[in-house]
């Protein structure tokens, strides 16, 4: 396999072959060895386009990965990977730009954050985090931000991003978020004690359903729309409005013709399988 | 299609609670240069330095109940950096915090939290650039919905008092919000203006 292959791999976007661990593996040991040639030479331009190409590579098994696992039911296995392409495009996105159409990467950032947002998931532990020393990963330099080393953090330096390591730190707090910087610790509230995952996905679940690859496109639309009083039969007219309005439900939706709920509509660019239902509904129990 | 029949409106309404408006206090500050440069924070060297600088980025003082706690936020290392590289117009910018002192606090919500800058006003065009500059890599960045907090006090004003101009808002009217303040503050001569509240046109 040669640079160019990888190139023309990367812009057909071959799901299946980044299953193959052969491939990715020479894909991957190529790229390490020309960006080890070009840094050899000083050709640090060289060595960024193949950190891009790397980088690439990389968004792409996992966007695959994360597909997969939404298809057999792991949720937040998949929503963690799709935490990783979001925290990975960042850097993707400063140095890349000119790659992204070319190497559908501009494609998967904009799935990952469709597919976020269709997750029910809103709460998060996020921890204040002071850090008291780091150092860069570029040189391993203990940071001084009087005299700094030269290495900037988020660059790209011998084809390589340069970080910090964070090597001592303490937790001033732990707090309960909804837009945390990182998004992985979700917070899972456990029904009479037992552990479990007590989330409703039956709209990411649907539009992965419906998508035959996890390169086709699809957008999600959303609205408000009534929904059946049938599926609130549990809610009583004196309680809350299941509509999240703050009023009784009897002075509220229940006069209406539905519970006004949030509404998304999927468009999917290929025709979903003949048997995604045309209108699903969130489970009663778990939607209010 | 997901849900029910009976489409009423089209809000756009997502997981994540975006609040649109920036809001822009101005207020008078007692915070000078001189107060955070003369810190006994700082080592006698240290403070000798920065008595020369106009630009100063200052620590958050306190957090919850550890009220001794000095920090920055995270980016402040570009911030200075930033500001250093447009050293030569006029412009002395340092860091007010010793080198074995110098912590970072990574927060919770998915927010630029800009480094807390005391200049004076004489630079405040070429402050206010970089900081809409960085703002403007970061959204490009990240998201085009990314919000930036940030605290600025701007010394040696017309008037000859410290103002402080807290901003909390969308990134991309940050740089705008700030000149439109600070152009007022200069036009008006004003460092007595009581602490309000705006929200920008745009």
């Amino acid at each position: 396999m040669r640079l160019q292959e990888i190139d023309r791999l990367l812009g057909e976007v071959p799901s299946h072959l980044w299953r193959d661990c052969k491939l990715t593996a020479t894909a991957e040991s190529l790229l390490k060895a020309a960006k080890h040639e070009a840094v050899a030479v000083g050709d640090q331009l060289e060595a960024k386009r193949i950190w891009c190409w790397e980088s690439a590579l990389k968004m792409q098994q996992m966007f695959v990965a994360a597909f997969e696992d939404l298809k057999d039911g792991r949720h937040y296995g998949a929503w963690c990977t799709l935490e990783r392409i979001e925290i990975a495009g960042v850097s993707w996105r400063r140095h890349c730009e000119s790659d992204c159409e070319a190497h559908r990467i501009g494609f998967i950032l904009r799935q990952v954050g469709r597919l976020q947002a269709l997750f029910p998931y809103t709460h998060f532990i996020s921890p204040a985090l002071l850090e008291k020393r780091m150092k860069c990963t570029i040189c391993g330099k203990e940071i001084s931000v009087r005299n700094p080393c030269g290495h900037q953090k988020g660059e790209i330096y011998d084809g390589e991003l340069c970080l910090r390591e964070v090597v001592e730190s303490e937790v001033l707090e732990v707090s309960i978020v909804t837009n945390p910087v990182q998004k992985y610790s979700v917070v899972f509230p456990s029904e009479d004690g037992k552990k479990g995952d007590p989330y409703d996905y039956t709209l990411v679940d649907y539009v992965i359903r419906g998508l035959r690859r996890p390169f086709d496109g699809w957008k999600a639309t959303w609205t408000k729309a009534r929904h059946p009083h049938s599926l609130y039969s549990h809610v009583a007219a004196q309680d809350p409005c299941p509509c999240g309005s703050g009023k009784l439900y009897s002075d509220c939706c229940l006069p209406e013709k539905g519970v006004l709920r949030p509404h998304v509509m999927i468009e999917f660019d290929v025709p979903p399988p003949d048997d995604l239902p045309s209108v699903v509904l969130p489970s009663p129990r778990r939607s209010s | 299609m997901l849900g029910g029949a009976d489409q009423e409106s089209d809000t756009n309404d997502t997981i994540a609670d975006w609040r649109e408006k920036p809001v822009l206090a101005v207020r008078d500050s007692e915070e000078t240069l001189e107060m955070w440069s003369r810190s006994e924070a700082l080592s006698p060297k240290l403070r000798n330095s920065l008595s020369q600088a106009n630009a100063l980025i200052v620590p958050f003082v306190g957090y919850g109940e550890r009220e001794d706690v000095r920090y920055f936020p995270e980016g402040t290392e570009e911030l200075l950096h930033a500001l250093r590289s447009r050293a030569g117009e006029k412009l002395i910018a340092d860091i007010c915090v010793d080198d074995e002192d110098y912590q970072e606090l990574d927060l919770h919500a998915d927010e630029l939290r800009m480094a807390k800058i005391v200049f004076d006003y004489v630079v405040w065009p070429i402050v206010v650039n970089v900081l809409h500059d960085l703002a403007k890599r970061w959204r490009s960045a990240r998201t085009s919905r990314l919000r930036v907090k940030s605290k600025i006090v701007v010394t040696r004003t017309p008037s000859g008092r410290s103002v402080e101009i807290e901003y909390d808002g969308p990134a991309s009217v940050y740089g705008d919000s700030l000149r439109r303040a600070l152009e007022g503050i200069g036009e008006k001569g004003e460092g007595t203006r009581p602490e309000h509240d705006e929200t920008p046109g745009d």
